[in-house]
């Protein structure tokens, strides 16, 4: 860091106050009064304003350090919202020059007693600090006398050495937010890159002061001619004040096929693009996919074991000996990573342990198998790379920033196409990543840095192909045969519920999951073979699987294949639909109606594909003399369907299940 | 030989040490009796305490486990619980492969050191050591060694022959010895014959061995895995409870120990809050209607905050401090509680009790020690008592829902302890009488109205949706009417009558199509507003008891309509079941061309079960979901 600031100790002067349009008003006794938020009036607590400034000051021997100061203040409309009287923030603890202060300030509830405004203060005895582990400590603050009415305020300071990213700030809440401001003063020497996530816009003021800062320097004595003493140096610099504003935002929770709402959540990130200390050359940071994938690679813990092979050479050459075709030697290296290096449940594109231990101890984080597993395939050859991905729970990676990913797979590029790999997961395949991983896009960092964007989704369509051919008898039962295909991450997620599961345990599943048939002759084909697609096959009997009224038989076709709820049952939703994967189905239905019925009715077919082609369903029926077919294709084309289009797929499956419970009649003859 | 040659013998020695096999830790070694149903097999487990004196107690721990599946590994333990009062001295892990290759070993100081503050209580000082193992392949056997010291003799240690739902043991044995004097005393607990578990006693010392007892199996509907699972409990008359001597050999002993230290004291309030009742009170003399008037003043005014430190853990936060603060954890709460109706001269008694709503848990009845997870007051009423609940703001008065009903606790009094069963519902109490209407249309569509009164358990079920956000309210009752496709709520009421502890919903609902339409005729079920679809699980081969907990009395009688110029083809017929499980009866009454009747009433007792009577339970319940799904066929005239 610079030399001038070094040798001075430096002052900051507080921020030029410029003109708000918020300005925090005292508590009335018409805000304890109120019932219910406007806006929504089911809230049971609510963010009245939540205020963040991120300021920096200079310690002359800390360097420049980070003060996050958060004043909020919240409504308790029902029982329901007390939590929200409950405070914690955790703080990073460890033995290490990153250690972060917290404190908290002036926090006090307000209520309405006899229509007088009291206020009782937090004391010391409502704050209790723990330590979570090595790493972490926690806060936690209890505030007093909440009750339904009351509001809540209280504001903490969090001081942290790590300049790298500024704390992310979220407008949204689980409860309703009312005012959400967040304020960043930066110094000139810091460049800080942000990116906004979400669907609000927020209001975005911007200012730019020259800014003095006093400094005190003390010169020595130089000889007999000068004496030593201080002098008072004002240094001009500038800085700019960013503040952004968010009004009436709505509560946001997780919701079905959603892979993370914090994909969703209105927030914003800062992270450090360049330093430019005067006297000294401009640093840069990332600011673009370029940057951020050099600084990646350039990492010890990322390129650094990257690099290494000594620890797996001799093994690998013995492993592919002989082998000529790219293909085979993938295989064999992803199945002997996955056979010999198990995960330990750690996400992460960083080594913890490095590959060696971890080759070594059988163990490690996804970082460690799969750099492993590329610098391998490497090594053999193959034009191997690794692809920084953002897990479904860490949200998409839309901006440029180190902190964008928590996970990494591996590829390999054979004749011009892109093959993933992860192989933290034993039954995975070559294109199949596990759900975790499919989050929209990747980025590839090859040998030189270069990023490239890289779809995670697979390639093809997971499917499911099931041939049910059955006997009605005149009584209502039925008996029949089953086999059932499933390929893709179908059949991953099949693997890793069903492999280590006894055959009694499944099949009790199995029937009762299927309508409580009974199951005989059960048998599974390619359970351990993951290039293959997984088959079952069984006999079932149930007995009263029609209705029988009158002289008529009624039953659906489909029998227990038939999809009885459309998962979406809510009118609106706000945020995407996000499946993971698409999925391709096919079902063959053959009956052999019982002697002495015709049939009265049988339903019509029908075809249809949604308006953006997120989704097909196609349905046909035909009869030859005792016997029906039936044939029933469903795709849902696309992984990830926009909120504008819900109503599309809401009444998509709405037609999709209604059909296949819809019902063949049958009249005694 | 050269000292490098030596050097590298002596390497290849030390390696083979280290790789040293365990033949008798091989998983092939296992007898198939207890794989069965097993995802592990706890191979040897030797459990060795010692009392020293009143307030010191070592204890010394291995544990040998086979893991066969991924599954198993739910059930390999490798956390360690401490706390001020409780030391870890020696802790050492070691990993074996199939074979009983030893593949590594743990240290101490390959344990993490975490807070067990969990996101649920505010302020907790326990912590725990734990190993993250992640298995390089199955079956791996895991041996834990630990040493530990406790000045907590209140909670002795509690041995079980059975770690869990499937996972068998080979070899189990605990030894305890105690000292002469200190009244040492254990209770056997689900001690089935059919586990094998020998008893040996000598002076000073108490050993129990258990072999090969097989796993059990998780079912729909048994019993809790404690209820059935064989244990031994110790205890001693003389104890030390997080630094607060006891001495106590009965329940009225224990309870008067637990009155005088832990919460005489803890009662006094200010002069300021004591007047404040005083006001509220007024001219009210009925002691019911005056706890009524207090219940609501702590209601409104605290807030459940559970903080776990020391003795705080056992001893209730001074009711002053509740006062000026608004919160406090059950025990504080149930003490404020009790302090507020002290000051309107109502006596009124802590409670000690397991509380949780999936299953009853009584305390040990004839096992003297501090028991129970919940703290709760009972006010004496006549002959029995009415119980607070005091953790919520939104309980009736005198309601304990499925919480705490049905179950031992330990009523403190001044003058001692004494158990007592809190109330039971009866299954008729634990009722849901509806009475609605609806009207199917000419193309299958349905629009109808029902009226649900719920009581007893089964207003526990519902009384909170009545503060469900929209959006959930909708998801609720489409999920409760998951019966009816595209359901649509045009209108939710609700009343709840916290006196009558009753509560109303009112719902108006439609759906463009309920029935299926082929030729003229409209097919549709009967009871379309409170089918019963929830049949047991089918097993191929039931293994444990079930029981009913809370049975429950449902009573349905809905008006349906059919379109103009439809007619009745067929409707289904009456029916009634009577069974030892319950009773279930419908009447379908056609009273002219275009209305039908229908009435139902569904009884499920109470009862516990052998697993032989569990088909026919199966079976009494998917009839009543078959009667449940019964279609009527109207048909276009002319």
């Amino acid at each position: 860091m610079n030399k001038i600031l070094h040798l001075v100790t430096l002052l900051l002067i507080a921020t030029p106050a410029f003109s708000q349009k918020f300005e925090i008003q005292k508590v009335t006794v018409a805000d304890l009064e109120q019932k219910a938020l406007p806006a929504d009036p089911s809230a049971q607590a609510a963010i009245l304003f939540s205020i963040g400034e991120v300021n920096f000051r200079y310690d002359k021997e800390k360097g420049f350090r980070i003060y996050t100061t958060v004043k909020t203040r919240i409504k308790i409309y029902g029982s329901a919202g007390y939590e929200w009287g409950n405070f914690e923030k955790n703080y990073y603890d460890a033995a290490s020059a990153n250690r972060e202060r917290l404190t908290f300030g002036d926090a006090c509830t307000y209520n309405l007693v006899n229509g007088q405004i009291e206020k009782t203060k937090l004391r010391s005895d409502g704050i209790f600090d723990s330590k979570l582990n090595k790493y972490w400590g926690q806060k936690k603050i209890a505030m007093p006398n909440v009750r339904e009415g009351s509001i809540i305020e209280f504001e903490y300071t969090l001081e942290s050495p790590n300049i790298g990213t500024l704390p992310q700030w979220n407008f949204q809440d689980a409860i309703p937010v009312v005012y959400s401001e967040f304020r960043t003063i930066i110094p000139e020497y810091l460049v800080y890159s942000h990116y906004q996530k979400g669907f609000y816009t927020l209001e975005v003021e911007t200012k730019i002061g020259r800014n003095s800062i006093s400094y005190r320097q003390k010169h020595e004595a130089e000889g007999v001619m000068i004496k030593a003493y201080v002098e008072e140096v004002d240094v001009k610099f500038s800085e700019t004040t960013t503040i952004y504003r968010a009004k009436n935002l709505p509560s946001i929770k997780e919701e079905k096929f959603l892979s993370s709402y914090r994909n969703y959540i209105c927030g914003i990130s800062h992270e450090l693009m360049m330093t430019k200390f005067p006297g000294s050359t401009i640093k840069s940071y990332s600011s673009d996919w370029g940057d951020v994938a050099k600084n990646i690679l350039e990492d010890d813990d990322f390129g650094g074991q990257l690099s290494k092979s000594g620890y797996f050479e001799e093994q690998i050459k013995t492993l592919t000996a002989g082998m000529s075709k790219p293909q085979d030697k993938l295989s064999a290296i992803f199945q002997f990573v996955k056979t010999n290096v198990k995960w330990n449940g750690f996400r992460n594109y960083w080594c913890d342990q490095g590959v060696k231990t971890a080759f070594r101890e059988h163990s490690g984080n996804s970082a460690e198998i799969n750099l492993m597993l590329t610098a391998m395939l490497r090594y053999s050859g193959l034009d191997a790379n690794p692809v920084l991905v953002s897990t479904r729970s860490h949200g998409i990676s839309l901006f440029p920033a180190v902190s964008a990913f928590d996970y990494v797979v591996s590829s390999v590029r054979i004749d011009g196409a892109i093959v993933l790999l992860d192989a933290t997961e034993a039954f995975a395949m070559p294109n199949v990543l596990p759900m975790r991983a499919l989050n929209w896009k990747g980025l590839l960092v090859d040998r030189e840095g270069k990023p490239q964007d890289v779809n995670l989704w697979p390639a093809s369509p997971a499917s499911e192909n099931r041939t049910l051919a059955y006997t009605l008898s005149a009584d209502g039962k039925i008996e029949g045969k089953v086999r059932r295909q499933l390929s893709g991450n179908i059949a991953l997620d099949f693997r890793n519920s069903n492999t280590a599961r006894s055959n009694e345990h499944y099949l009790e599943t199995l029937e009762n999951q299927s309508g409580q048939i009974e199951i005989v002759d059960y048998k599974r084909e390619n359970e351990s073979d993951y290039y293959k697609d997984v088959i079952e096959t069984y006999s079932f009997s149930k007995s009263q699987a029609a209705d029988i009224v009158g002289d008529k038989l009624y039953f659906s076709p489909l029998l227990f294949l038939a999809a009885t709820e459309n998962p979406f049952k809510l009118e609106t939703r706000d945020y995407p639909v996000d499946f993971g994967f698409a999925v391709k189905s096919k079902h063959i239905v053959l009956i052999e109606l019982p002697e002495g019925y015709a049939v009265e009715s049988i339903p019509a077919g029908v075809s249809m594909i949604t308006d953006g082609n997120f989704g097909s369903f196609k349905y046909t029926i035909a009869q030859t003399g005792s016997k029906l077919q039936l044939v029933v294709n469903s795709e849902i084309a696309q992984p990830l369907v926009p909120s504008e289009a819900y109503p599309v797929i809401r009444d998509f499956y709405q037609k999709m299940v209604d059909k296949q419970n819809e019902k063949i009649v049958l009249k005694k003859i | 030989m050269d000292m490098k040659s030596l050097l590298l013998l002596c390497i290849a020695f030390f390696s083979l040490q280290l790789n040293a096999q365990k033949l008798e830790y091989a998983s092939a070694l296992i007898p198939k009796e207890l794989t069965d149903n097993a995802n592990a097999v706890v191979r040897y487990n030797e459990e060795n305490y010692t009392v020293n004196s009143q307030n010191s107690l070592s204890a010394k721990v291995t544990t040998v486990i086979t893991i066969l599946n991924e599954y198993g590994l739910r059930n390999l333990n490798t956390q360690l619980y401490y706390s001020p009062t409780t030391r870890i001295s020696r802790v050492e892990a070691r990993v074996y492969d199939k074979m009983g290759y030893q593949l590594k070993v743990f240290k101490k100081k390959d344990f993490r050191d975490v807070s067990l503050a969990d996101g649920f209580s505010v302020f907790n000082d326990d912590r725990m050591l734990y190993l993250d193992y992640t298995p390089i392949a199955y079956p791996f056997t895991f041996v834990m060694e630990s040493e530990y010291h406790t000045s907590n003799t209140a909670q002795m240690p509690r041995w079980s022959a059975l770690s869990g739902y499937f996972v068998s043991t080979e070899k189990d044995v605990v030894r305890i010895s105690y000292p002469d004097g200190l009244g040492f005393g254990f209770k056997e607990v689900n001690f089935d014959p059919k586990f094998d578990i020998a008893r040996q006693q000598e002076t000073g010392t108490l050993t129990y061995t258990a072999r090969n007892i097989a796993a059990l199996k998780r079912e729909e509907g048994s019993p809790e895995f404690h209820k059935m699972s064989p244990m031994v409990c110790f205890r001693l008359d003389k104890f030390s409870l997080e630094g607060v001597d006891g001495h106590a050999s009965d329940w009225k002993e224990f309870g008067k120990w637990y009155h005088d230290r832990l919460l005489s004291g803890t009662d006094e309030l200010p002069e300021e809050t004591q007047a404040k009742v005083r006001e509220l009170i007024g001219q009210e003399k009925d002691p019911i209607k005056i706890a009524r008037k207090l219940y609501q003043y702590v209601q409104d005014r605290t807030r459940y905050v559970s903080i776990q430190v020391g003795i705080g853990g056992y001893k209730p936060m001074k009711a002053a401090d509740v006062d000026r603060l608004g919160y406090g954890d059950c025990k504080a709460l149930s003490n404020y509680m009790r302090a507020l109706l002290a000051v309107a001269d109502i006596p009124s008694y802590f409670t000690l009790v397991y509380a949780g709503d999936d299953s009853r848990r009584g305390l040990m009845r004839d096992f003297v020690s501090p028991q129970g997870n919940h703290a709760i007051l009972a006010m004496p009423n006549g002959d029995d008592y009415i119980w607070l609940e005091c953790t919520s703001q939104v309980n009736p008065f005198g309601f304990q829902g499925m919480f705490t009903d049905g179950r031992e606790v330990l009523v403190i009094k001044p003058e001692g302890g004494e158990i007592t069963k809190t109330r039971t519902f009866a299954e008729q109490h634990n009722s849901r009488l509806a009475s609605g209407n609806f009207a199917i249309a000419e193309d299958s569509g349905i629009t109808g109205a029902v009226v649900t009164r719920s009581k007893g358990a089964a207003y526990d079920a519902v009384y909170r949706n009545e503060r469900l956000s929209p959006k959930d309210k909708e998801k609720f009752y489409k999920n409760s009417y998951a019966n009816i496709s595209n359901l649509k709520l045009d209108k939710i009421e609700f009343r709840n009558d916290r006196e009558k502890v009753e509560f109303t919903e009112a719902i108006q609902l439609s759906a463009p199509a309920y029935g299926n339409v082929s030729t003229g005729r409209i097919m549709f079920a009967v009871n379309a507003l409170n089918p019963y679809s929830e049949t047991p699980k089918r097993y191929r081969n039931r293994q444990n008891p079930f029981e009913v907990e809370r049975g429950f009395f449902e009573q349905d009688e809905i008006a349906i309509s059919i379109p103009d110029g439809f007619a009745v083809e067929a409707l289904p017929s009456d029916a009634s079941l009577k069974t030892k499980f319950g009773e279930y009866e419908c009447k379908i009454v056609k009273q002219d061309d275009k209305n039908i009747l229908y009435k139902r009433t569904f009884l499920m007792k109470d009862g516990s079960y052998s697993s032989a009577e569990y088909d026919e339970y199966r079976q009494f319940c998917e009839q009543v979901a078959r009667f449940d799904s019964a279609k009527a066929v109207i048909y276009k005239k002319g």
